[in-house]
C-alpha cells in the first residue's frame, strides 16, 4: 500500500492517541468492513487505513500508531508527525480516562498544530470504578475543542462521536482552541482541575492488587493463579470435548456427512479422499472442531480473564527477576503467554518489546518451543489417555527448552539487556461482556484460520495415501524416520502436513500403532518442528527472510536432533 | 627555516600516527574483542585513576569530547552507572562508536552527538572529559571550563614521554589559575582534573556525599516518600509520571535481581533496579521544579 495519499476527493481523518487506549476498537467501530493494513515505507511501523461514513460523505480514516508524545524519538512518533504534516481535514485525539495526564500532554501538542480537532476520552467506565470523576465541561473549556466520553468496547458514545465529526468536517465557523503551550506542567495543571475524587475506592480490591504485586504473598498468588489456569484449561477443555463437542461431531455431524457422500459419490478415489482413512470431510472436520477447539476455547477464556482483570502485568513483575537471568524482561510474559494460544498474535505483540534483540529472542523462543493451543490440544488428545508421563515429560521439555533458548540467545545475539519499565494497572473484576466479545472474536478467528488449512492438509494427506504416494514418501524418508527416529514409515505424513498447521504433526499419530516411547519421540519432534506457514509469513513480515530462514533451520534441526537422541536413549531403557 | 621544516615534519609525522591510531580504533570498534584488549592495555589504569579523582555517583551526567570510533572512556563511565554524552566531530567515528556501544550493552546510557568540542556547552553536566587527541585542546578546555557549573569537574589528558612529540601539552595553571586541580599519571599520559571551585569545596564534596540530600531511588526505604530530582533520558518516563518534582514512594522490592515497584502519585510502575539507581530523589521539593503556566484565551 502506498503512502497516505493526498487525493483530496476524500477528506483525511487521523485517529491519534497513546498506545493501549482502545484506539483500534474505535477505529473498527467507525470504519466497518473495508479495512487494510499498511506499512509506512522505510519503517517497521504499520498503520490501518479504512473509510468512514459521515452524513452521507465518505472520508478516509487512518489509525495512526500509538504514541505518547510528538517528540520524534521513536519511529512511531516520526510517522505520526509526518502524517500530521499532511494537513488532515480532521484529527480525532483519543485520550485515556485512566491516564489522563499523559494523554493531555499529547493533546496539547496536537492542538498547537491548529488542525481541526475533536477529543475523545475513552474508558470512562473504568474511571468511575476507580472512584474518580471527570469534569468534561471544564476539560472542554480548557482545551477549547469538543470532548466526547466513550466506552469504545461497548460502543457507547460512538454515535455522538460520529455526529460531532461530521459537524466539524462541515464547512463553517470553527472553534479556536485555547493557546496553551504544551508542557508537562500545563498538562498536570489541567489534569488537576478536571479530575476529582468521588468516593472511596474499593479498599479490598486495592489490597489484593497490591498483594499480588509484592514478593510476598505475590508468589503464592502467582502459583495459585497459574495452577488454576492450567487446571481449568485442561479440565474445561476435556469436559467440553468429551461431553459436548466429540459426541456432537462423531455421532451427529460426521455420520451425516458420510451418509451424504456415500449417497452422492460412487466408490473410488474421490470418495476415499473425502470420507476414507484420511478423509478431509471426516478427519478434517473432527480434528479441528472436536479435538482442538475445546482447548482453544478454554485457553482463551483463561487468557481473557487474565488480561481483563489486570493480572498480567503483575505476573510479569513476579517473573521479571527470573526472566532477567534469561536476558528478557517481565514484559516478555505477554508474547510468551499469547504464544501458548497462537504464534501469530504472539509474534505481533513482540513489537511492544523494548529492543531489537529482545524481539528476536522472544520470536525465536515462541517459534521453537512454545506449542500453540491447537498443538497442545492435540498433545493432550494424543498422550493423556495413553501415557500421562509422556505428557508431563513433553511439558517440562517445552518449558526447559524455552529457558535454554533464552539463555543461549541472550549471549549470542548482540544488544543490551532490556531495562524493565512496566505500568501496573488497577486490578479489576473482569467484565462478562468484554470477555464474551473477546472469546467470540478469537473463536471466530480460530475457526476461520484453522478449519480450512486443516481440511486442505488432510486432503493432501488423503490424496497421498490413496494414490500410494505416501508409501513412496515413506521410502524416501525412511533413513530419517525409521532409522534415526525409530518411528513407523507412516510418520513421514505428519512431518509433511505439519507445515500447514502445527497440530497436523501430532494428530496423524493418533491412528498409528505407537508405543509410549514412540509417542514421546513423535511429540518431541512435533514440539520443536517448524512453525506453520501462517507464522512463517508473520516472521517474514515482522523481521525479514534471513531471520525466518534461521528460525526454520533452528527448529528443524532441534526437532530431529532431540527426537533422535530420545529415541536412541529410550531404546536402551525401554 | 629549520624550525619551519621541523614543524612540517612534525605535522606529517603527526598525521601519520593519528591515521594509524584511528585505524586501530576503527578495527577495535568493529572487532570488539580486539577493542577491549586494546582498552585493557592502554586505558584501564588511566580510567580507574580518573574515575577515582572525579568521584561521581550513578546517575550523574558526564560529557566526553573526542570519543572516537572506539569509545572506551564512554563505555567505562556508562558501565559505572553514569549517563554519558559522547561527542566527536567525525561522522564515521560517531556511527562506529554507536554501534560498538550497543554491542557492549550500554546503548541506552550513552547519547552520541556529532559536534565540534569547541562549541559544546558544559553547564548541564556534572563532569566533562576531554581526550588526548582533541585539536585546539587549550581553547576547548578553556571554553568548557567557563561554562561549568559550580562544583562540576573537568578532566583532560596530556601526553607524557614519547607521546609529547605528537600531542600538545596544556598546563592547568595556564587555563585554570585559582581552581583546584589534581594530576594523575599513567602509561604515556597524565590526567588532569580541574574542579570548578576552591580546594576546600573540593574536599568538602567528598565528605558531604554521606550526608547528601539526594539519594538514588534504589536506596529509598520502602513506604517512605521523596520527590524526584533527576531522571535519565527515557522516552517513556514522562508519560508514566516519572518527572522532576513528582512525589514517589517505593512500595516493594523483588528479590533475585527483580524490579522495584514504585508509586508515582497514584500510579504503580515496576522499574528495573539498574534504572532505579539512576533516578535521584530528595526529601524536599524545590520550587523551581514546580512551574506555573498561564492560559491565554482566544479572543
Amino acid at each position: 500500500m502506498a503512502l497516505p495519499s493526498s487525493d483530496r476527493e476524500r477528506p483525511l481523518i487521523l485517529l491519534l492517541g497513546p498506545p493501549n487506549v482502545g484506539k483500534s476498537v474505535i477505529f473498527n467501530q467507525l470504519s466497518g468492513m473495508d479495512v487494510g493494513m499498511a506499512n509506512y515505507p522505510g519503517t517497521t511501523v504499520d498503520y490501518t487505513e479504512g473509510a468512514v461514513e459521515l452524513h452521507g460523505n465518505t472520508a478516509k480514516l487512518i489509525d495512526v500508531p500509538g504514541v505518547y508524545s510528538l517528540e520524534a524519538e521513536s519511529e512511531a512518533e516520526e510517522v505520526a508527525i509526518r502524517m500530521l504534516n499532511r494537513q488532515p481535514e480532521l484529527v480525532v485525539c483519543v485520550l485515556d480516562a485512566l491516564n489522563l495526564e499523559s494523554s493531555i500532554y499529547l493533546t496539547l501538542q496536537i492542538l498547537r498544530l491548529k488542525l481541526p480537532t475533536v477529543v475523545v476520552v475513552n474508558r470512562v467506565d473504568l474511571l468511575a470504578e476507580t472512584g474518580r470523576r471527570l469534569d468534561l465541561n471544564l476539560l472542554q473549556e480548557e482545551l477549547g475543542v469538543a470532548v466526547i466520553p466513550t466506552v469504545a468496547i461497548t460502543g457507547s458514545g460512538l454515535d455522538r462521536l460520529q455526529q460531532i465529526m461530521a459537524e466539524t468536517l462541515a464547512p463553517g465557523p470553527r472553534q479556536l482552541p485555547n493557546r496553551v503551550a504544551p508542557s508537562w506542567a500545563a498538562a498536570e495543571s489541567i489534569h488537576g482541575r478536571v479530575l476529582s475524587s468521588q468516593g472511596p475506592v474499593s479498599d479490598f480490591r486495592q489490597r489484593i492488587g497490591d498483594a499480588a504485586m509484592r514478593p510476598w504473598p505475590g508468589i503464592l498468588i502467582m502459583l495459585a493463579v497459574l495452577t488454576a489456569v492450567f487446571a481449568s484449561v485442561v479440565g474445561l477443555g476435556m469436559a467440553l470435548r468429551n461431553f459436548i463437542l466429540l459426541p456432537l461431531v462423531r455421532e451427529g455431524l460426521i455420520p451425516a456427512i458420510v451418509a451424504l457422500v456415500q449417497r452422492l459419490i460412487p466408490p473410488g478415489l474421490l470418495r476415499e479422499v473425502m470420507v476414507g482413512e484420511y478423509g478431509f470431510l471426516t478427519k478434517g472436520i473432527e480434528w479441528p472442531i472436536a479435538l482442538v477447539m475445546p482447548y482453544v476455547l478454554s485457553f482463551y477464556l483463561a487468557l481473557s480473564l487474565l488480561e481483563d482483570s489486570g493480572y498480567m502485568p503483575r505476573l510479569g513483575v513476579m517473573l521479571d527477576g527470573l526472566f532477567n537471568k534469561m536476558g528478557l524482561s517481565g514484559t516478555a510474559v505477554v508474547p510468551l503467554l499469547l504464544g501458548y494460544g497462537c504464534g501469530i498474535p504472539a509474534i505481533m505483540s513482540t513489537r511492544a518489546l523494548p529492543s531489537r534483540k529482545h524481539r528476536r529472542m522472544v520470536a525465536l523462543m515462541v517459534s521453537l518451543s512454545v506449542p500453540c493451543m491447537a498443538q497442545t490440544g492435540a498433545f493432550i488428545s494424543l498422550l493423556a489417555a495413553r501415557s500421562v508421563g509422556a505428557l508431563i515429560f513433553v511439558a517440562l521439555l517445552s518449558a526447559s527448552a524455552v529457558i535454554t533458548a533464552g539463555v543461549v540467545l541472550s549471549r549470542l545475539l548482540p544488544g543490551e539487556h532490556p531495562e524493565t519499565v512496566m505500568e501496573i494497572p488497577e486490578l479489576l473484576l473482569p467484565r462478562p461482556s468484554v470477555i464474551g466479545k473477546k472469546l467470540w472474536m478469537r473463536s471466530k478467528h480460530y475457526l476461520g484460520d484453522a478449519v480450512l488449512p486443516v481440511v486442505a492438509g488432510v486432503a493432501v494427506a488423503a490424496v497421498l495415501y490413496e494414490t500410494g504416494l505416501m508409501t513412496q514418501l515413506g521410502e524416501l524418508l525412511r533413513p530419517l524416520v525409521s532409522g534415526w527416529l525409530r518411528l513407523p514409515e507412516d510418520a513421514a505424513v505428519p512431518l509433511l502436513l505439519g507445515i500447514f498447521r502445527r497440530e497436523l504433526t501430532v494428530l496423524p499419530l493418533l491412528n498409528m500403532e505407537l508405543n509410549a516411547l514412540q509417542l514421546t519421540v513423535g511429540s518431541v519432534v512435533a514440539l520443536f518442528y517448524v512453525p506453520c506457514v501462517a507464522v512463517l509469513a508473520i516472521l517474514i513480515r515482522e523481521f525479514n527472510y534471513l531471520f525466518a530462514g534461521a528460525v526454520l533451520v533452528v527448529t528443524t534441526s532441534s526437532a530431529f536432533l532431540m527426537g533422535g537422541v530420545i529415541a536412541h536413549i529410550g531404546a536402551v531403557f525401554f | 627555516m629549520a624550525r619551519q621544516a621541523d614543524a612540517l615534519a612534525e605535522g606529517v609525522f603527526f598525521k601519520l600516527i593519528s591515521r594509524l591510531v584511528k585505524g586501530i580504533e576503527k578495527a577495535g570498534s568493529w572487532l570488539a574483542s580486539l577493542g577491549l584488549t586494546y582498552g585493557k592495555t592502554f586505558y584501564h589504569d588511566l580510567l580507574e585513576k580518573e574515575i577515582q579523582m572525579v568521584s561521581l555517583r550513578p546517575g550523574d551526567s558526564v560529557m566526553h569530547i573526542g570519543c572516537g570510533a572506539l569509545p572506551l572512556t564512554a563505555l567505562k563511565l556508562a558501565q559505572k552507572g553514569l549517563e554519558v554524552t559522547a561527542v566527536d566531530v567525525d561522522p564515521e567515528a560517531v556511527q562506529r562508536a554507536e554501534r560498538f556501544l550497543r554491542r557492549m550493552g550500554v546503548g541506552d546510557a550513552v547519547q552520541l552527538q556529532l559536534a565540534d568540542g569547541a562549541n559544546m556547552a558544559a553547564e548541564q553536566f556534572d563532569a566533562v572529559w576531554v581526550s588526548l587527541h582533541v585539536v585546539c585542546k587549550k581553547e576547548v578546555v578553556s571554553n568548557l571550563l567557563s561554562g561549568l557549573r559550580p562544583g562540576a569537574r573537568l578532566v583532560y589528558r596530556n601526553p607524557r614521554g614519547l607521546l609529547s612529540y605528537l600531542y600538545p601539552r596544556v598546563r592547568p595553571e595556564s587555563i585554570a589559575a585559582g581552581h583546584y586541580s589534581q594530576t594523575e599519571v599513567s602509561l604515556g599520559k597524565e590526567s588532569i582534573l580541574i574542579f570548578n571551585g576552591s580546594k576546600e569545596e573540593a574536599l568538602n564534596m567528598s565528605s558531604k556525599k554521606s550526608q547528601a540530600k539526594h539519594v538514588s531511588l534504589e536506596e529509598l526505604a520502602p513506604d517512605s516518600t521523596a520527590f524526584i530530582s533527576a531522571t535519565p533520558q527515557r522516552s517513556m518516563f514522562p508519560p508514566l509520571g516519572l518527572r522532576r518534582g513528582k512525589k514517589i514512594t517505593v512500595r516493594c522490592r523483588h528479590p533475585l535481581g527483580g524490579p522495584l515497584v514504585v508509586d508515582v502519585e497514584g500510579r504503580r510502575v515496576a522499574l528495573a533496579r539498574k534504572l532505579a539507581r539512576k533516578i535521584r530523589v530528595s526529601r524536599e521539593v524545590r520550587n523551581e521544579w514546580r512551574c506555573r503556566h498561564q492560559t491565554v484565551s482566544a479572543p
